[in-house]
């Protein structure tokens, strides 16, 4: 309380939230904490593939000869020359994998940025104001986050499609469609629990304008649930992209490698018993978006109050006095 | 008496709630087919008919009226359950729905049983032995199938089930000579092949649909592991499960008894949100499995540019999202007393 009075430099503050951010994650223990740091450990290592790509994949993404001309086998197993094999397009697995992890992680970056851009605000309004703005709001993204997601993505990417190449850009906007209505949920819901609590009413009465009040206040304990909604969203983000690229209405194959797309073209390749071309991509996926959950879910058990296990919570209390008769006298009296 | 009237009062609210909803997805799927460069017509046949003739078509269909006249015209059709005919194929949109849609209640019904019984069961083990391997075995899998593509466990199991072992067909309903000889009376291969006792159909018609209702269904049965987990731990902490503890009830009949029922409250709730994953996951399994379904028609006329199909299937997608979620949310007040508007 005395802080606020005495207002403090926004600095400080700054630097108490993202401890306060980061402080259940240095109190907790047990399966959370493991869960937090493998997650951390499997998304770091994509994370590097993707920024390392050129360098790691021994060919390119769309390569199918060598620098001298010759033509590589099609659908050839793994070898020494290529690990993880060809596919049928002549292109080196291996190389498509390591390429499309920087795919994956540059549309799933753009779109998540595009949904909390929109998601965030409009939550926050909608939720801070009220009223018909609310309610009209509210039921606009009900009903998109009733339709399947997939659906609308696939029929969002197939109309941009149309006017825009299948680049990237539409890929990521078809994508943050599916998930505008849930950081507005989300956002919504908490900032109309938290808009009666006692120190927003203190901000208020104090004279904050409603800008401030949001921003400062409301913003900064809603924010404290979006790094878990980000990465379960981002993990479900991965697999719509590789959704759509498994029904053709990804990116365009020659702009870039993309994980599902190359499941697609492996699916035919399973009655002929060739492995290697769906398997690499797959597991790709899974292993990311595994990790992006574990973060995502570790998170989540670390924050959430209701199941949060936390250091502290081990240490056995010491027995308590009767004073908690005493208390009320006292009080009273 | 009071509680059956309160129930009756939900009902109708969240009845009066549907038609905004069901509204608003009809405009956004209206605005989105017309944002669109061209009108169907050019867009589903042009290049490959003169262009008179493309003017008539587009004058017939009303294409060339005013936008406001067209979407008053929509709802109409809409209000009246016609959905119209296809433009490259000339099938009526309801011919679509019946025999595709079959097609994918088939498979989301199958799948959705396999997603309860893997669900609930893996999610009530690991939530009972909290932080024992079971619960850490029983969470890692329930990520990995959360994390696994439907195509990418369908491509897996096309090559281990279909290809190195043969035990199952990998692709279509049932194999071309049952399609052809089954006599169809609900569409529901399962069903018609037990109307007419033609068993070897039905072993047929069950072979092919182990495959995708497996894949599609642990995938969703992925969701319910960590929801039945966490909804347990969530419920074990309650007041009452302490006082059962309390009076020396033992701790499986704690989990079983007390806990459990309540844990599955809120999976009701999800299950209406699970189900648009589920349409969504069945279009993917559709796609990887050849299954004849409403999905597969969905990206075969998208691929041809067929505005109307397109537009047909999505709202009629939305009709029975809108319809689900509707009754979800009644047997959710009906379950749990609390939730009253």
């Amino acid at each position: 309380m005395a802080a606020q009075v005495d207002a403090p430099p926004v600095v400080i503050r700054r630097a108490g939230t993202l401890r306060r951010m980061w402080a259940p994650m240095r109190e907790a223990r047990g399966q959370p904490r493991v869960i937090v740091w493998v997650g951390i450990g499997i998304t770091l290592l994509f994370v590097i593939l993707a920024i390392f790509a050129p360098l790691i994949a021994p060919y390119g993404f769309d390569q199918y000869r060598t620098a001298e001309g010759v033509r590589f086998v099609k659908q050839e197993a793994p070898s020494a020359a290529h690990l993880f094999g060809t596919n049928v397009m002549s292109t080196d697995v291996l190389s498509r994998v390591v390429f499309g992890a920087r795919t994956a992680i540059e549309v799933v970056l753009l779109s998540l940025f595009v949904s909390m851009a929109i998601g965030l605000p409009l939550g926050l309004i909608a939720g801070y104001r009220g009223g018909r703005l609310d309610r009209v709001l509210l039921l606009f993204m009900d009903a998109l986050l009733a339709f399947p997601s997939l659906l609308f993505a696939i029929v969002i990417a197939f109309l941009l499609s149309q006017t825009f190449d299948r680049s990237m850009i539409t890929a990521a906007l078809a994508i943050s469609i599916v998930y505008i209505p849930q950081y507005f949920r989300v956002v919504r819901n908490h900032v109309i629990s938290v808009r009666e609590e006692p120190y927003v009413e203190a901000a208020r009465a104090l004279g904050a304008k409603p800008n401030v009040v949001m921003r400062k206040y409301v913003l900064q304990n809603v924010i404290q649930n979006v790094p878990i909604i980000a990465t379960l969203n981002a993990a479900d983000a991965i697999l719509t992209l590789a959704a759509l690229g498994f029904l053709g209405y990804g990116i365009q194959p020659t702009e870039a490698a993309e994980w599902g797309y190359d499941i697609q073209r492996a699916i035919s390749d399973a009655g002929a018993g060739i492995w290697w071309t769906g398997l690499f991509p797959g597991l790709a996926i899974v292993l990311l978006v595994t990790g992006l959950t574990l973060v995502g879910e570790g998170l989540n058990d670390v924050l959430n109050p209701v199941i949060r296990k936390r250091a502290i919570r081990e240490v056995t209390l010491p027995p308590r006095e009767p004073e908690a008769d005493a208390e009320p006298e006292e009080a009273s009296a | 008496m009071k509680q059956s009237a309160s129930l009756r009062r939900y009902i109708i609210t969240r009845l009066l709630l549907a038609i905004p909803m069901l509204w608003i997805l009809l405009t956004i799927v209206f605005l989105l087919m017309r944002v669109a460069p061209g009108d169907p017509i050019t867009a589903a046949l042009g290049g490959r008919v003169p262009e008179e003739e493309l003017q008539r078509r587009r004058h017939e269909a009303g294409y060339d009226r005013p936008l406001i006249v067209q979407y008053v015209e929509y709802l109409k059709d809409v209000a009246t359950l016609n959905f119209g005919t296809t433009l490259v194929d000339n099938r009526p949109l309801t011919e679509v729905i019946v025999q595709n849609g079959a097609a994918t209640l088939e498979l989301t019904f199958f799948a959705m049983i396999v997603a309860m019984v893997s669900g609930v069961g893996i999610g009530l083990l690991a939530g009972r032995f909290r932080d024992t391997p079971i619960d850490l075995g029983g969470r890692l899998f329930g990520i990995i199938l959360y994390a696994a593509p439907v195509f990418f466990l369908g491509f897996l199991a096309q090559l281990t089930f279909g290809k190195w072992l043969g035990w199952l067909p990998t692709s279509g309903r049932a194999s071309p000579i049952v399609t052809y000889e089954l006599q169809t009376h609900t569409n529901l291969f399962v069903v018609d092949s037990i109307i007419e006792r033609n068993w070897s159909a039905l072993r047929d018609v069950l072979l092919h649909l182990i495959m995708p209702a497996m894949v599609l269904g642990l995938v969703i049965g992925g969701v319910f592991i960590r929801l039945v987990r966490v909804n347990l731990l969530q419920t074990m902490k309650g007041d009452y499960v302490e006082a059962a503890r309390a009076r020396g009830v033992t701790e499986k009949r704690v989990v079983y008894k007390h806990a459990f029922k309540n844990a599955l409250v809120p999976v009701i709730t999800v299950m209406g949100l699970e189900f648009a994953v589920l349409l969504s996951g069945a279009v993917l399994t559709e796609q990887t499995f050849n299954w004849p379904g409403i999905g597969s028609e969905l990206v075969r006329y998208l691929n041809n540019r067929d505005y109307v199909a397109v537009q047909g299937i999505i709202v009629f997608t939305g009709i029975v999202v809108v319809i689900v979620s509707l009754m979800i949310d009644i047997l959710n007040a009906w379950v749990d007393p609390r939730i009253r508007y």
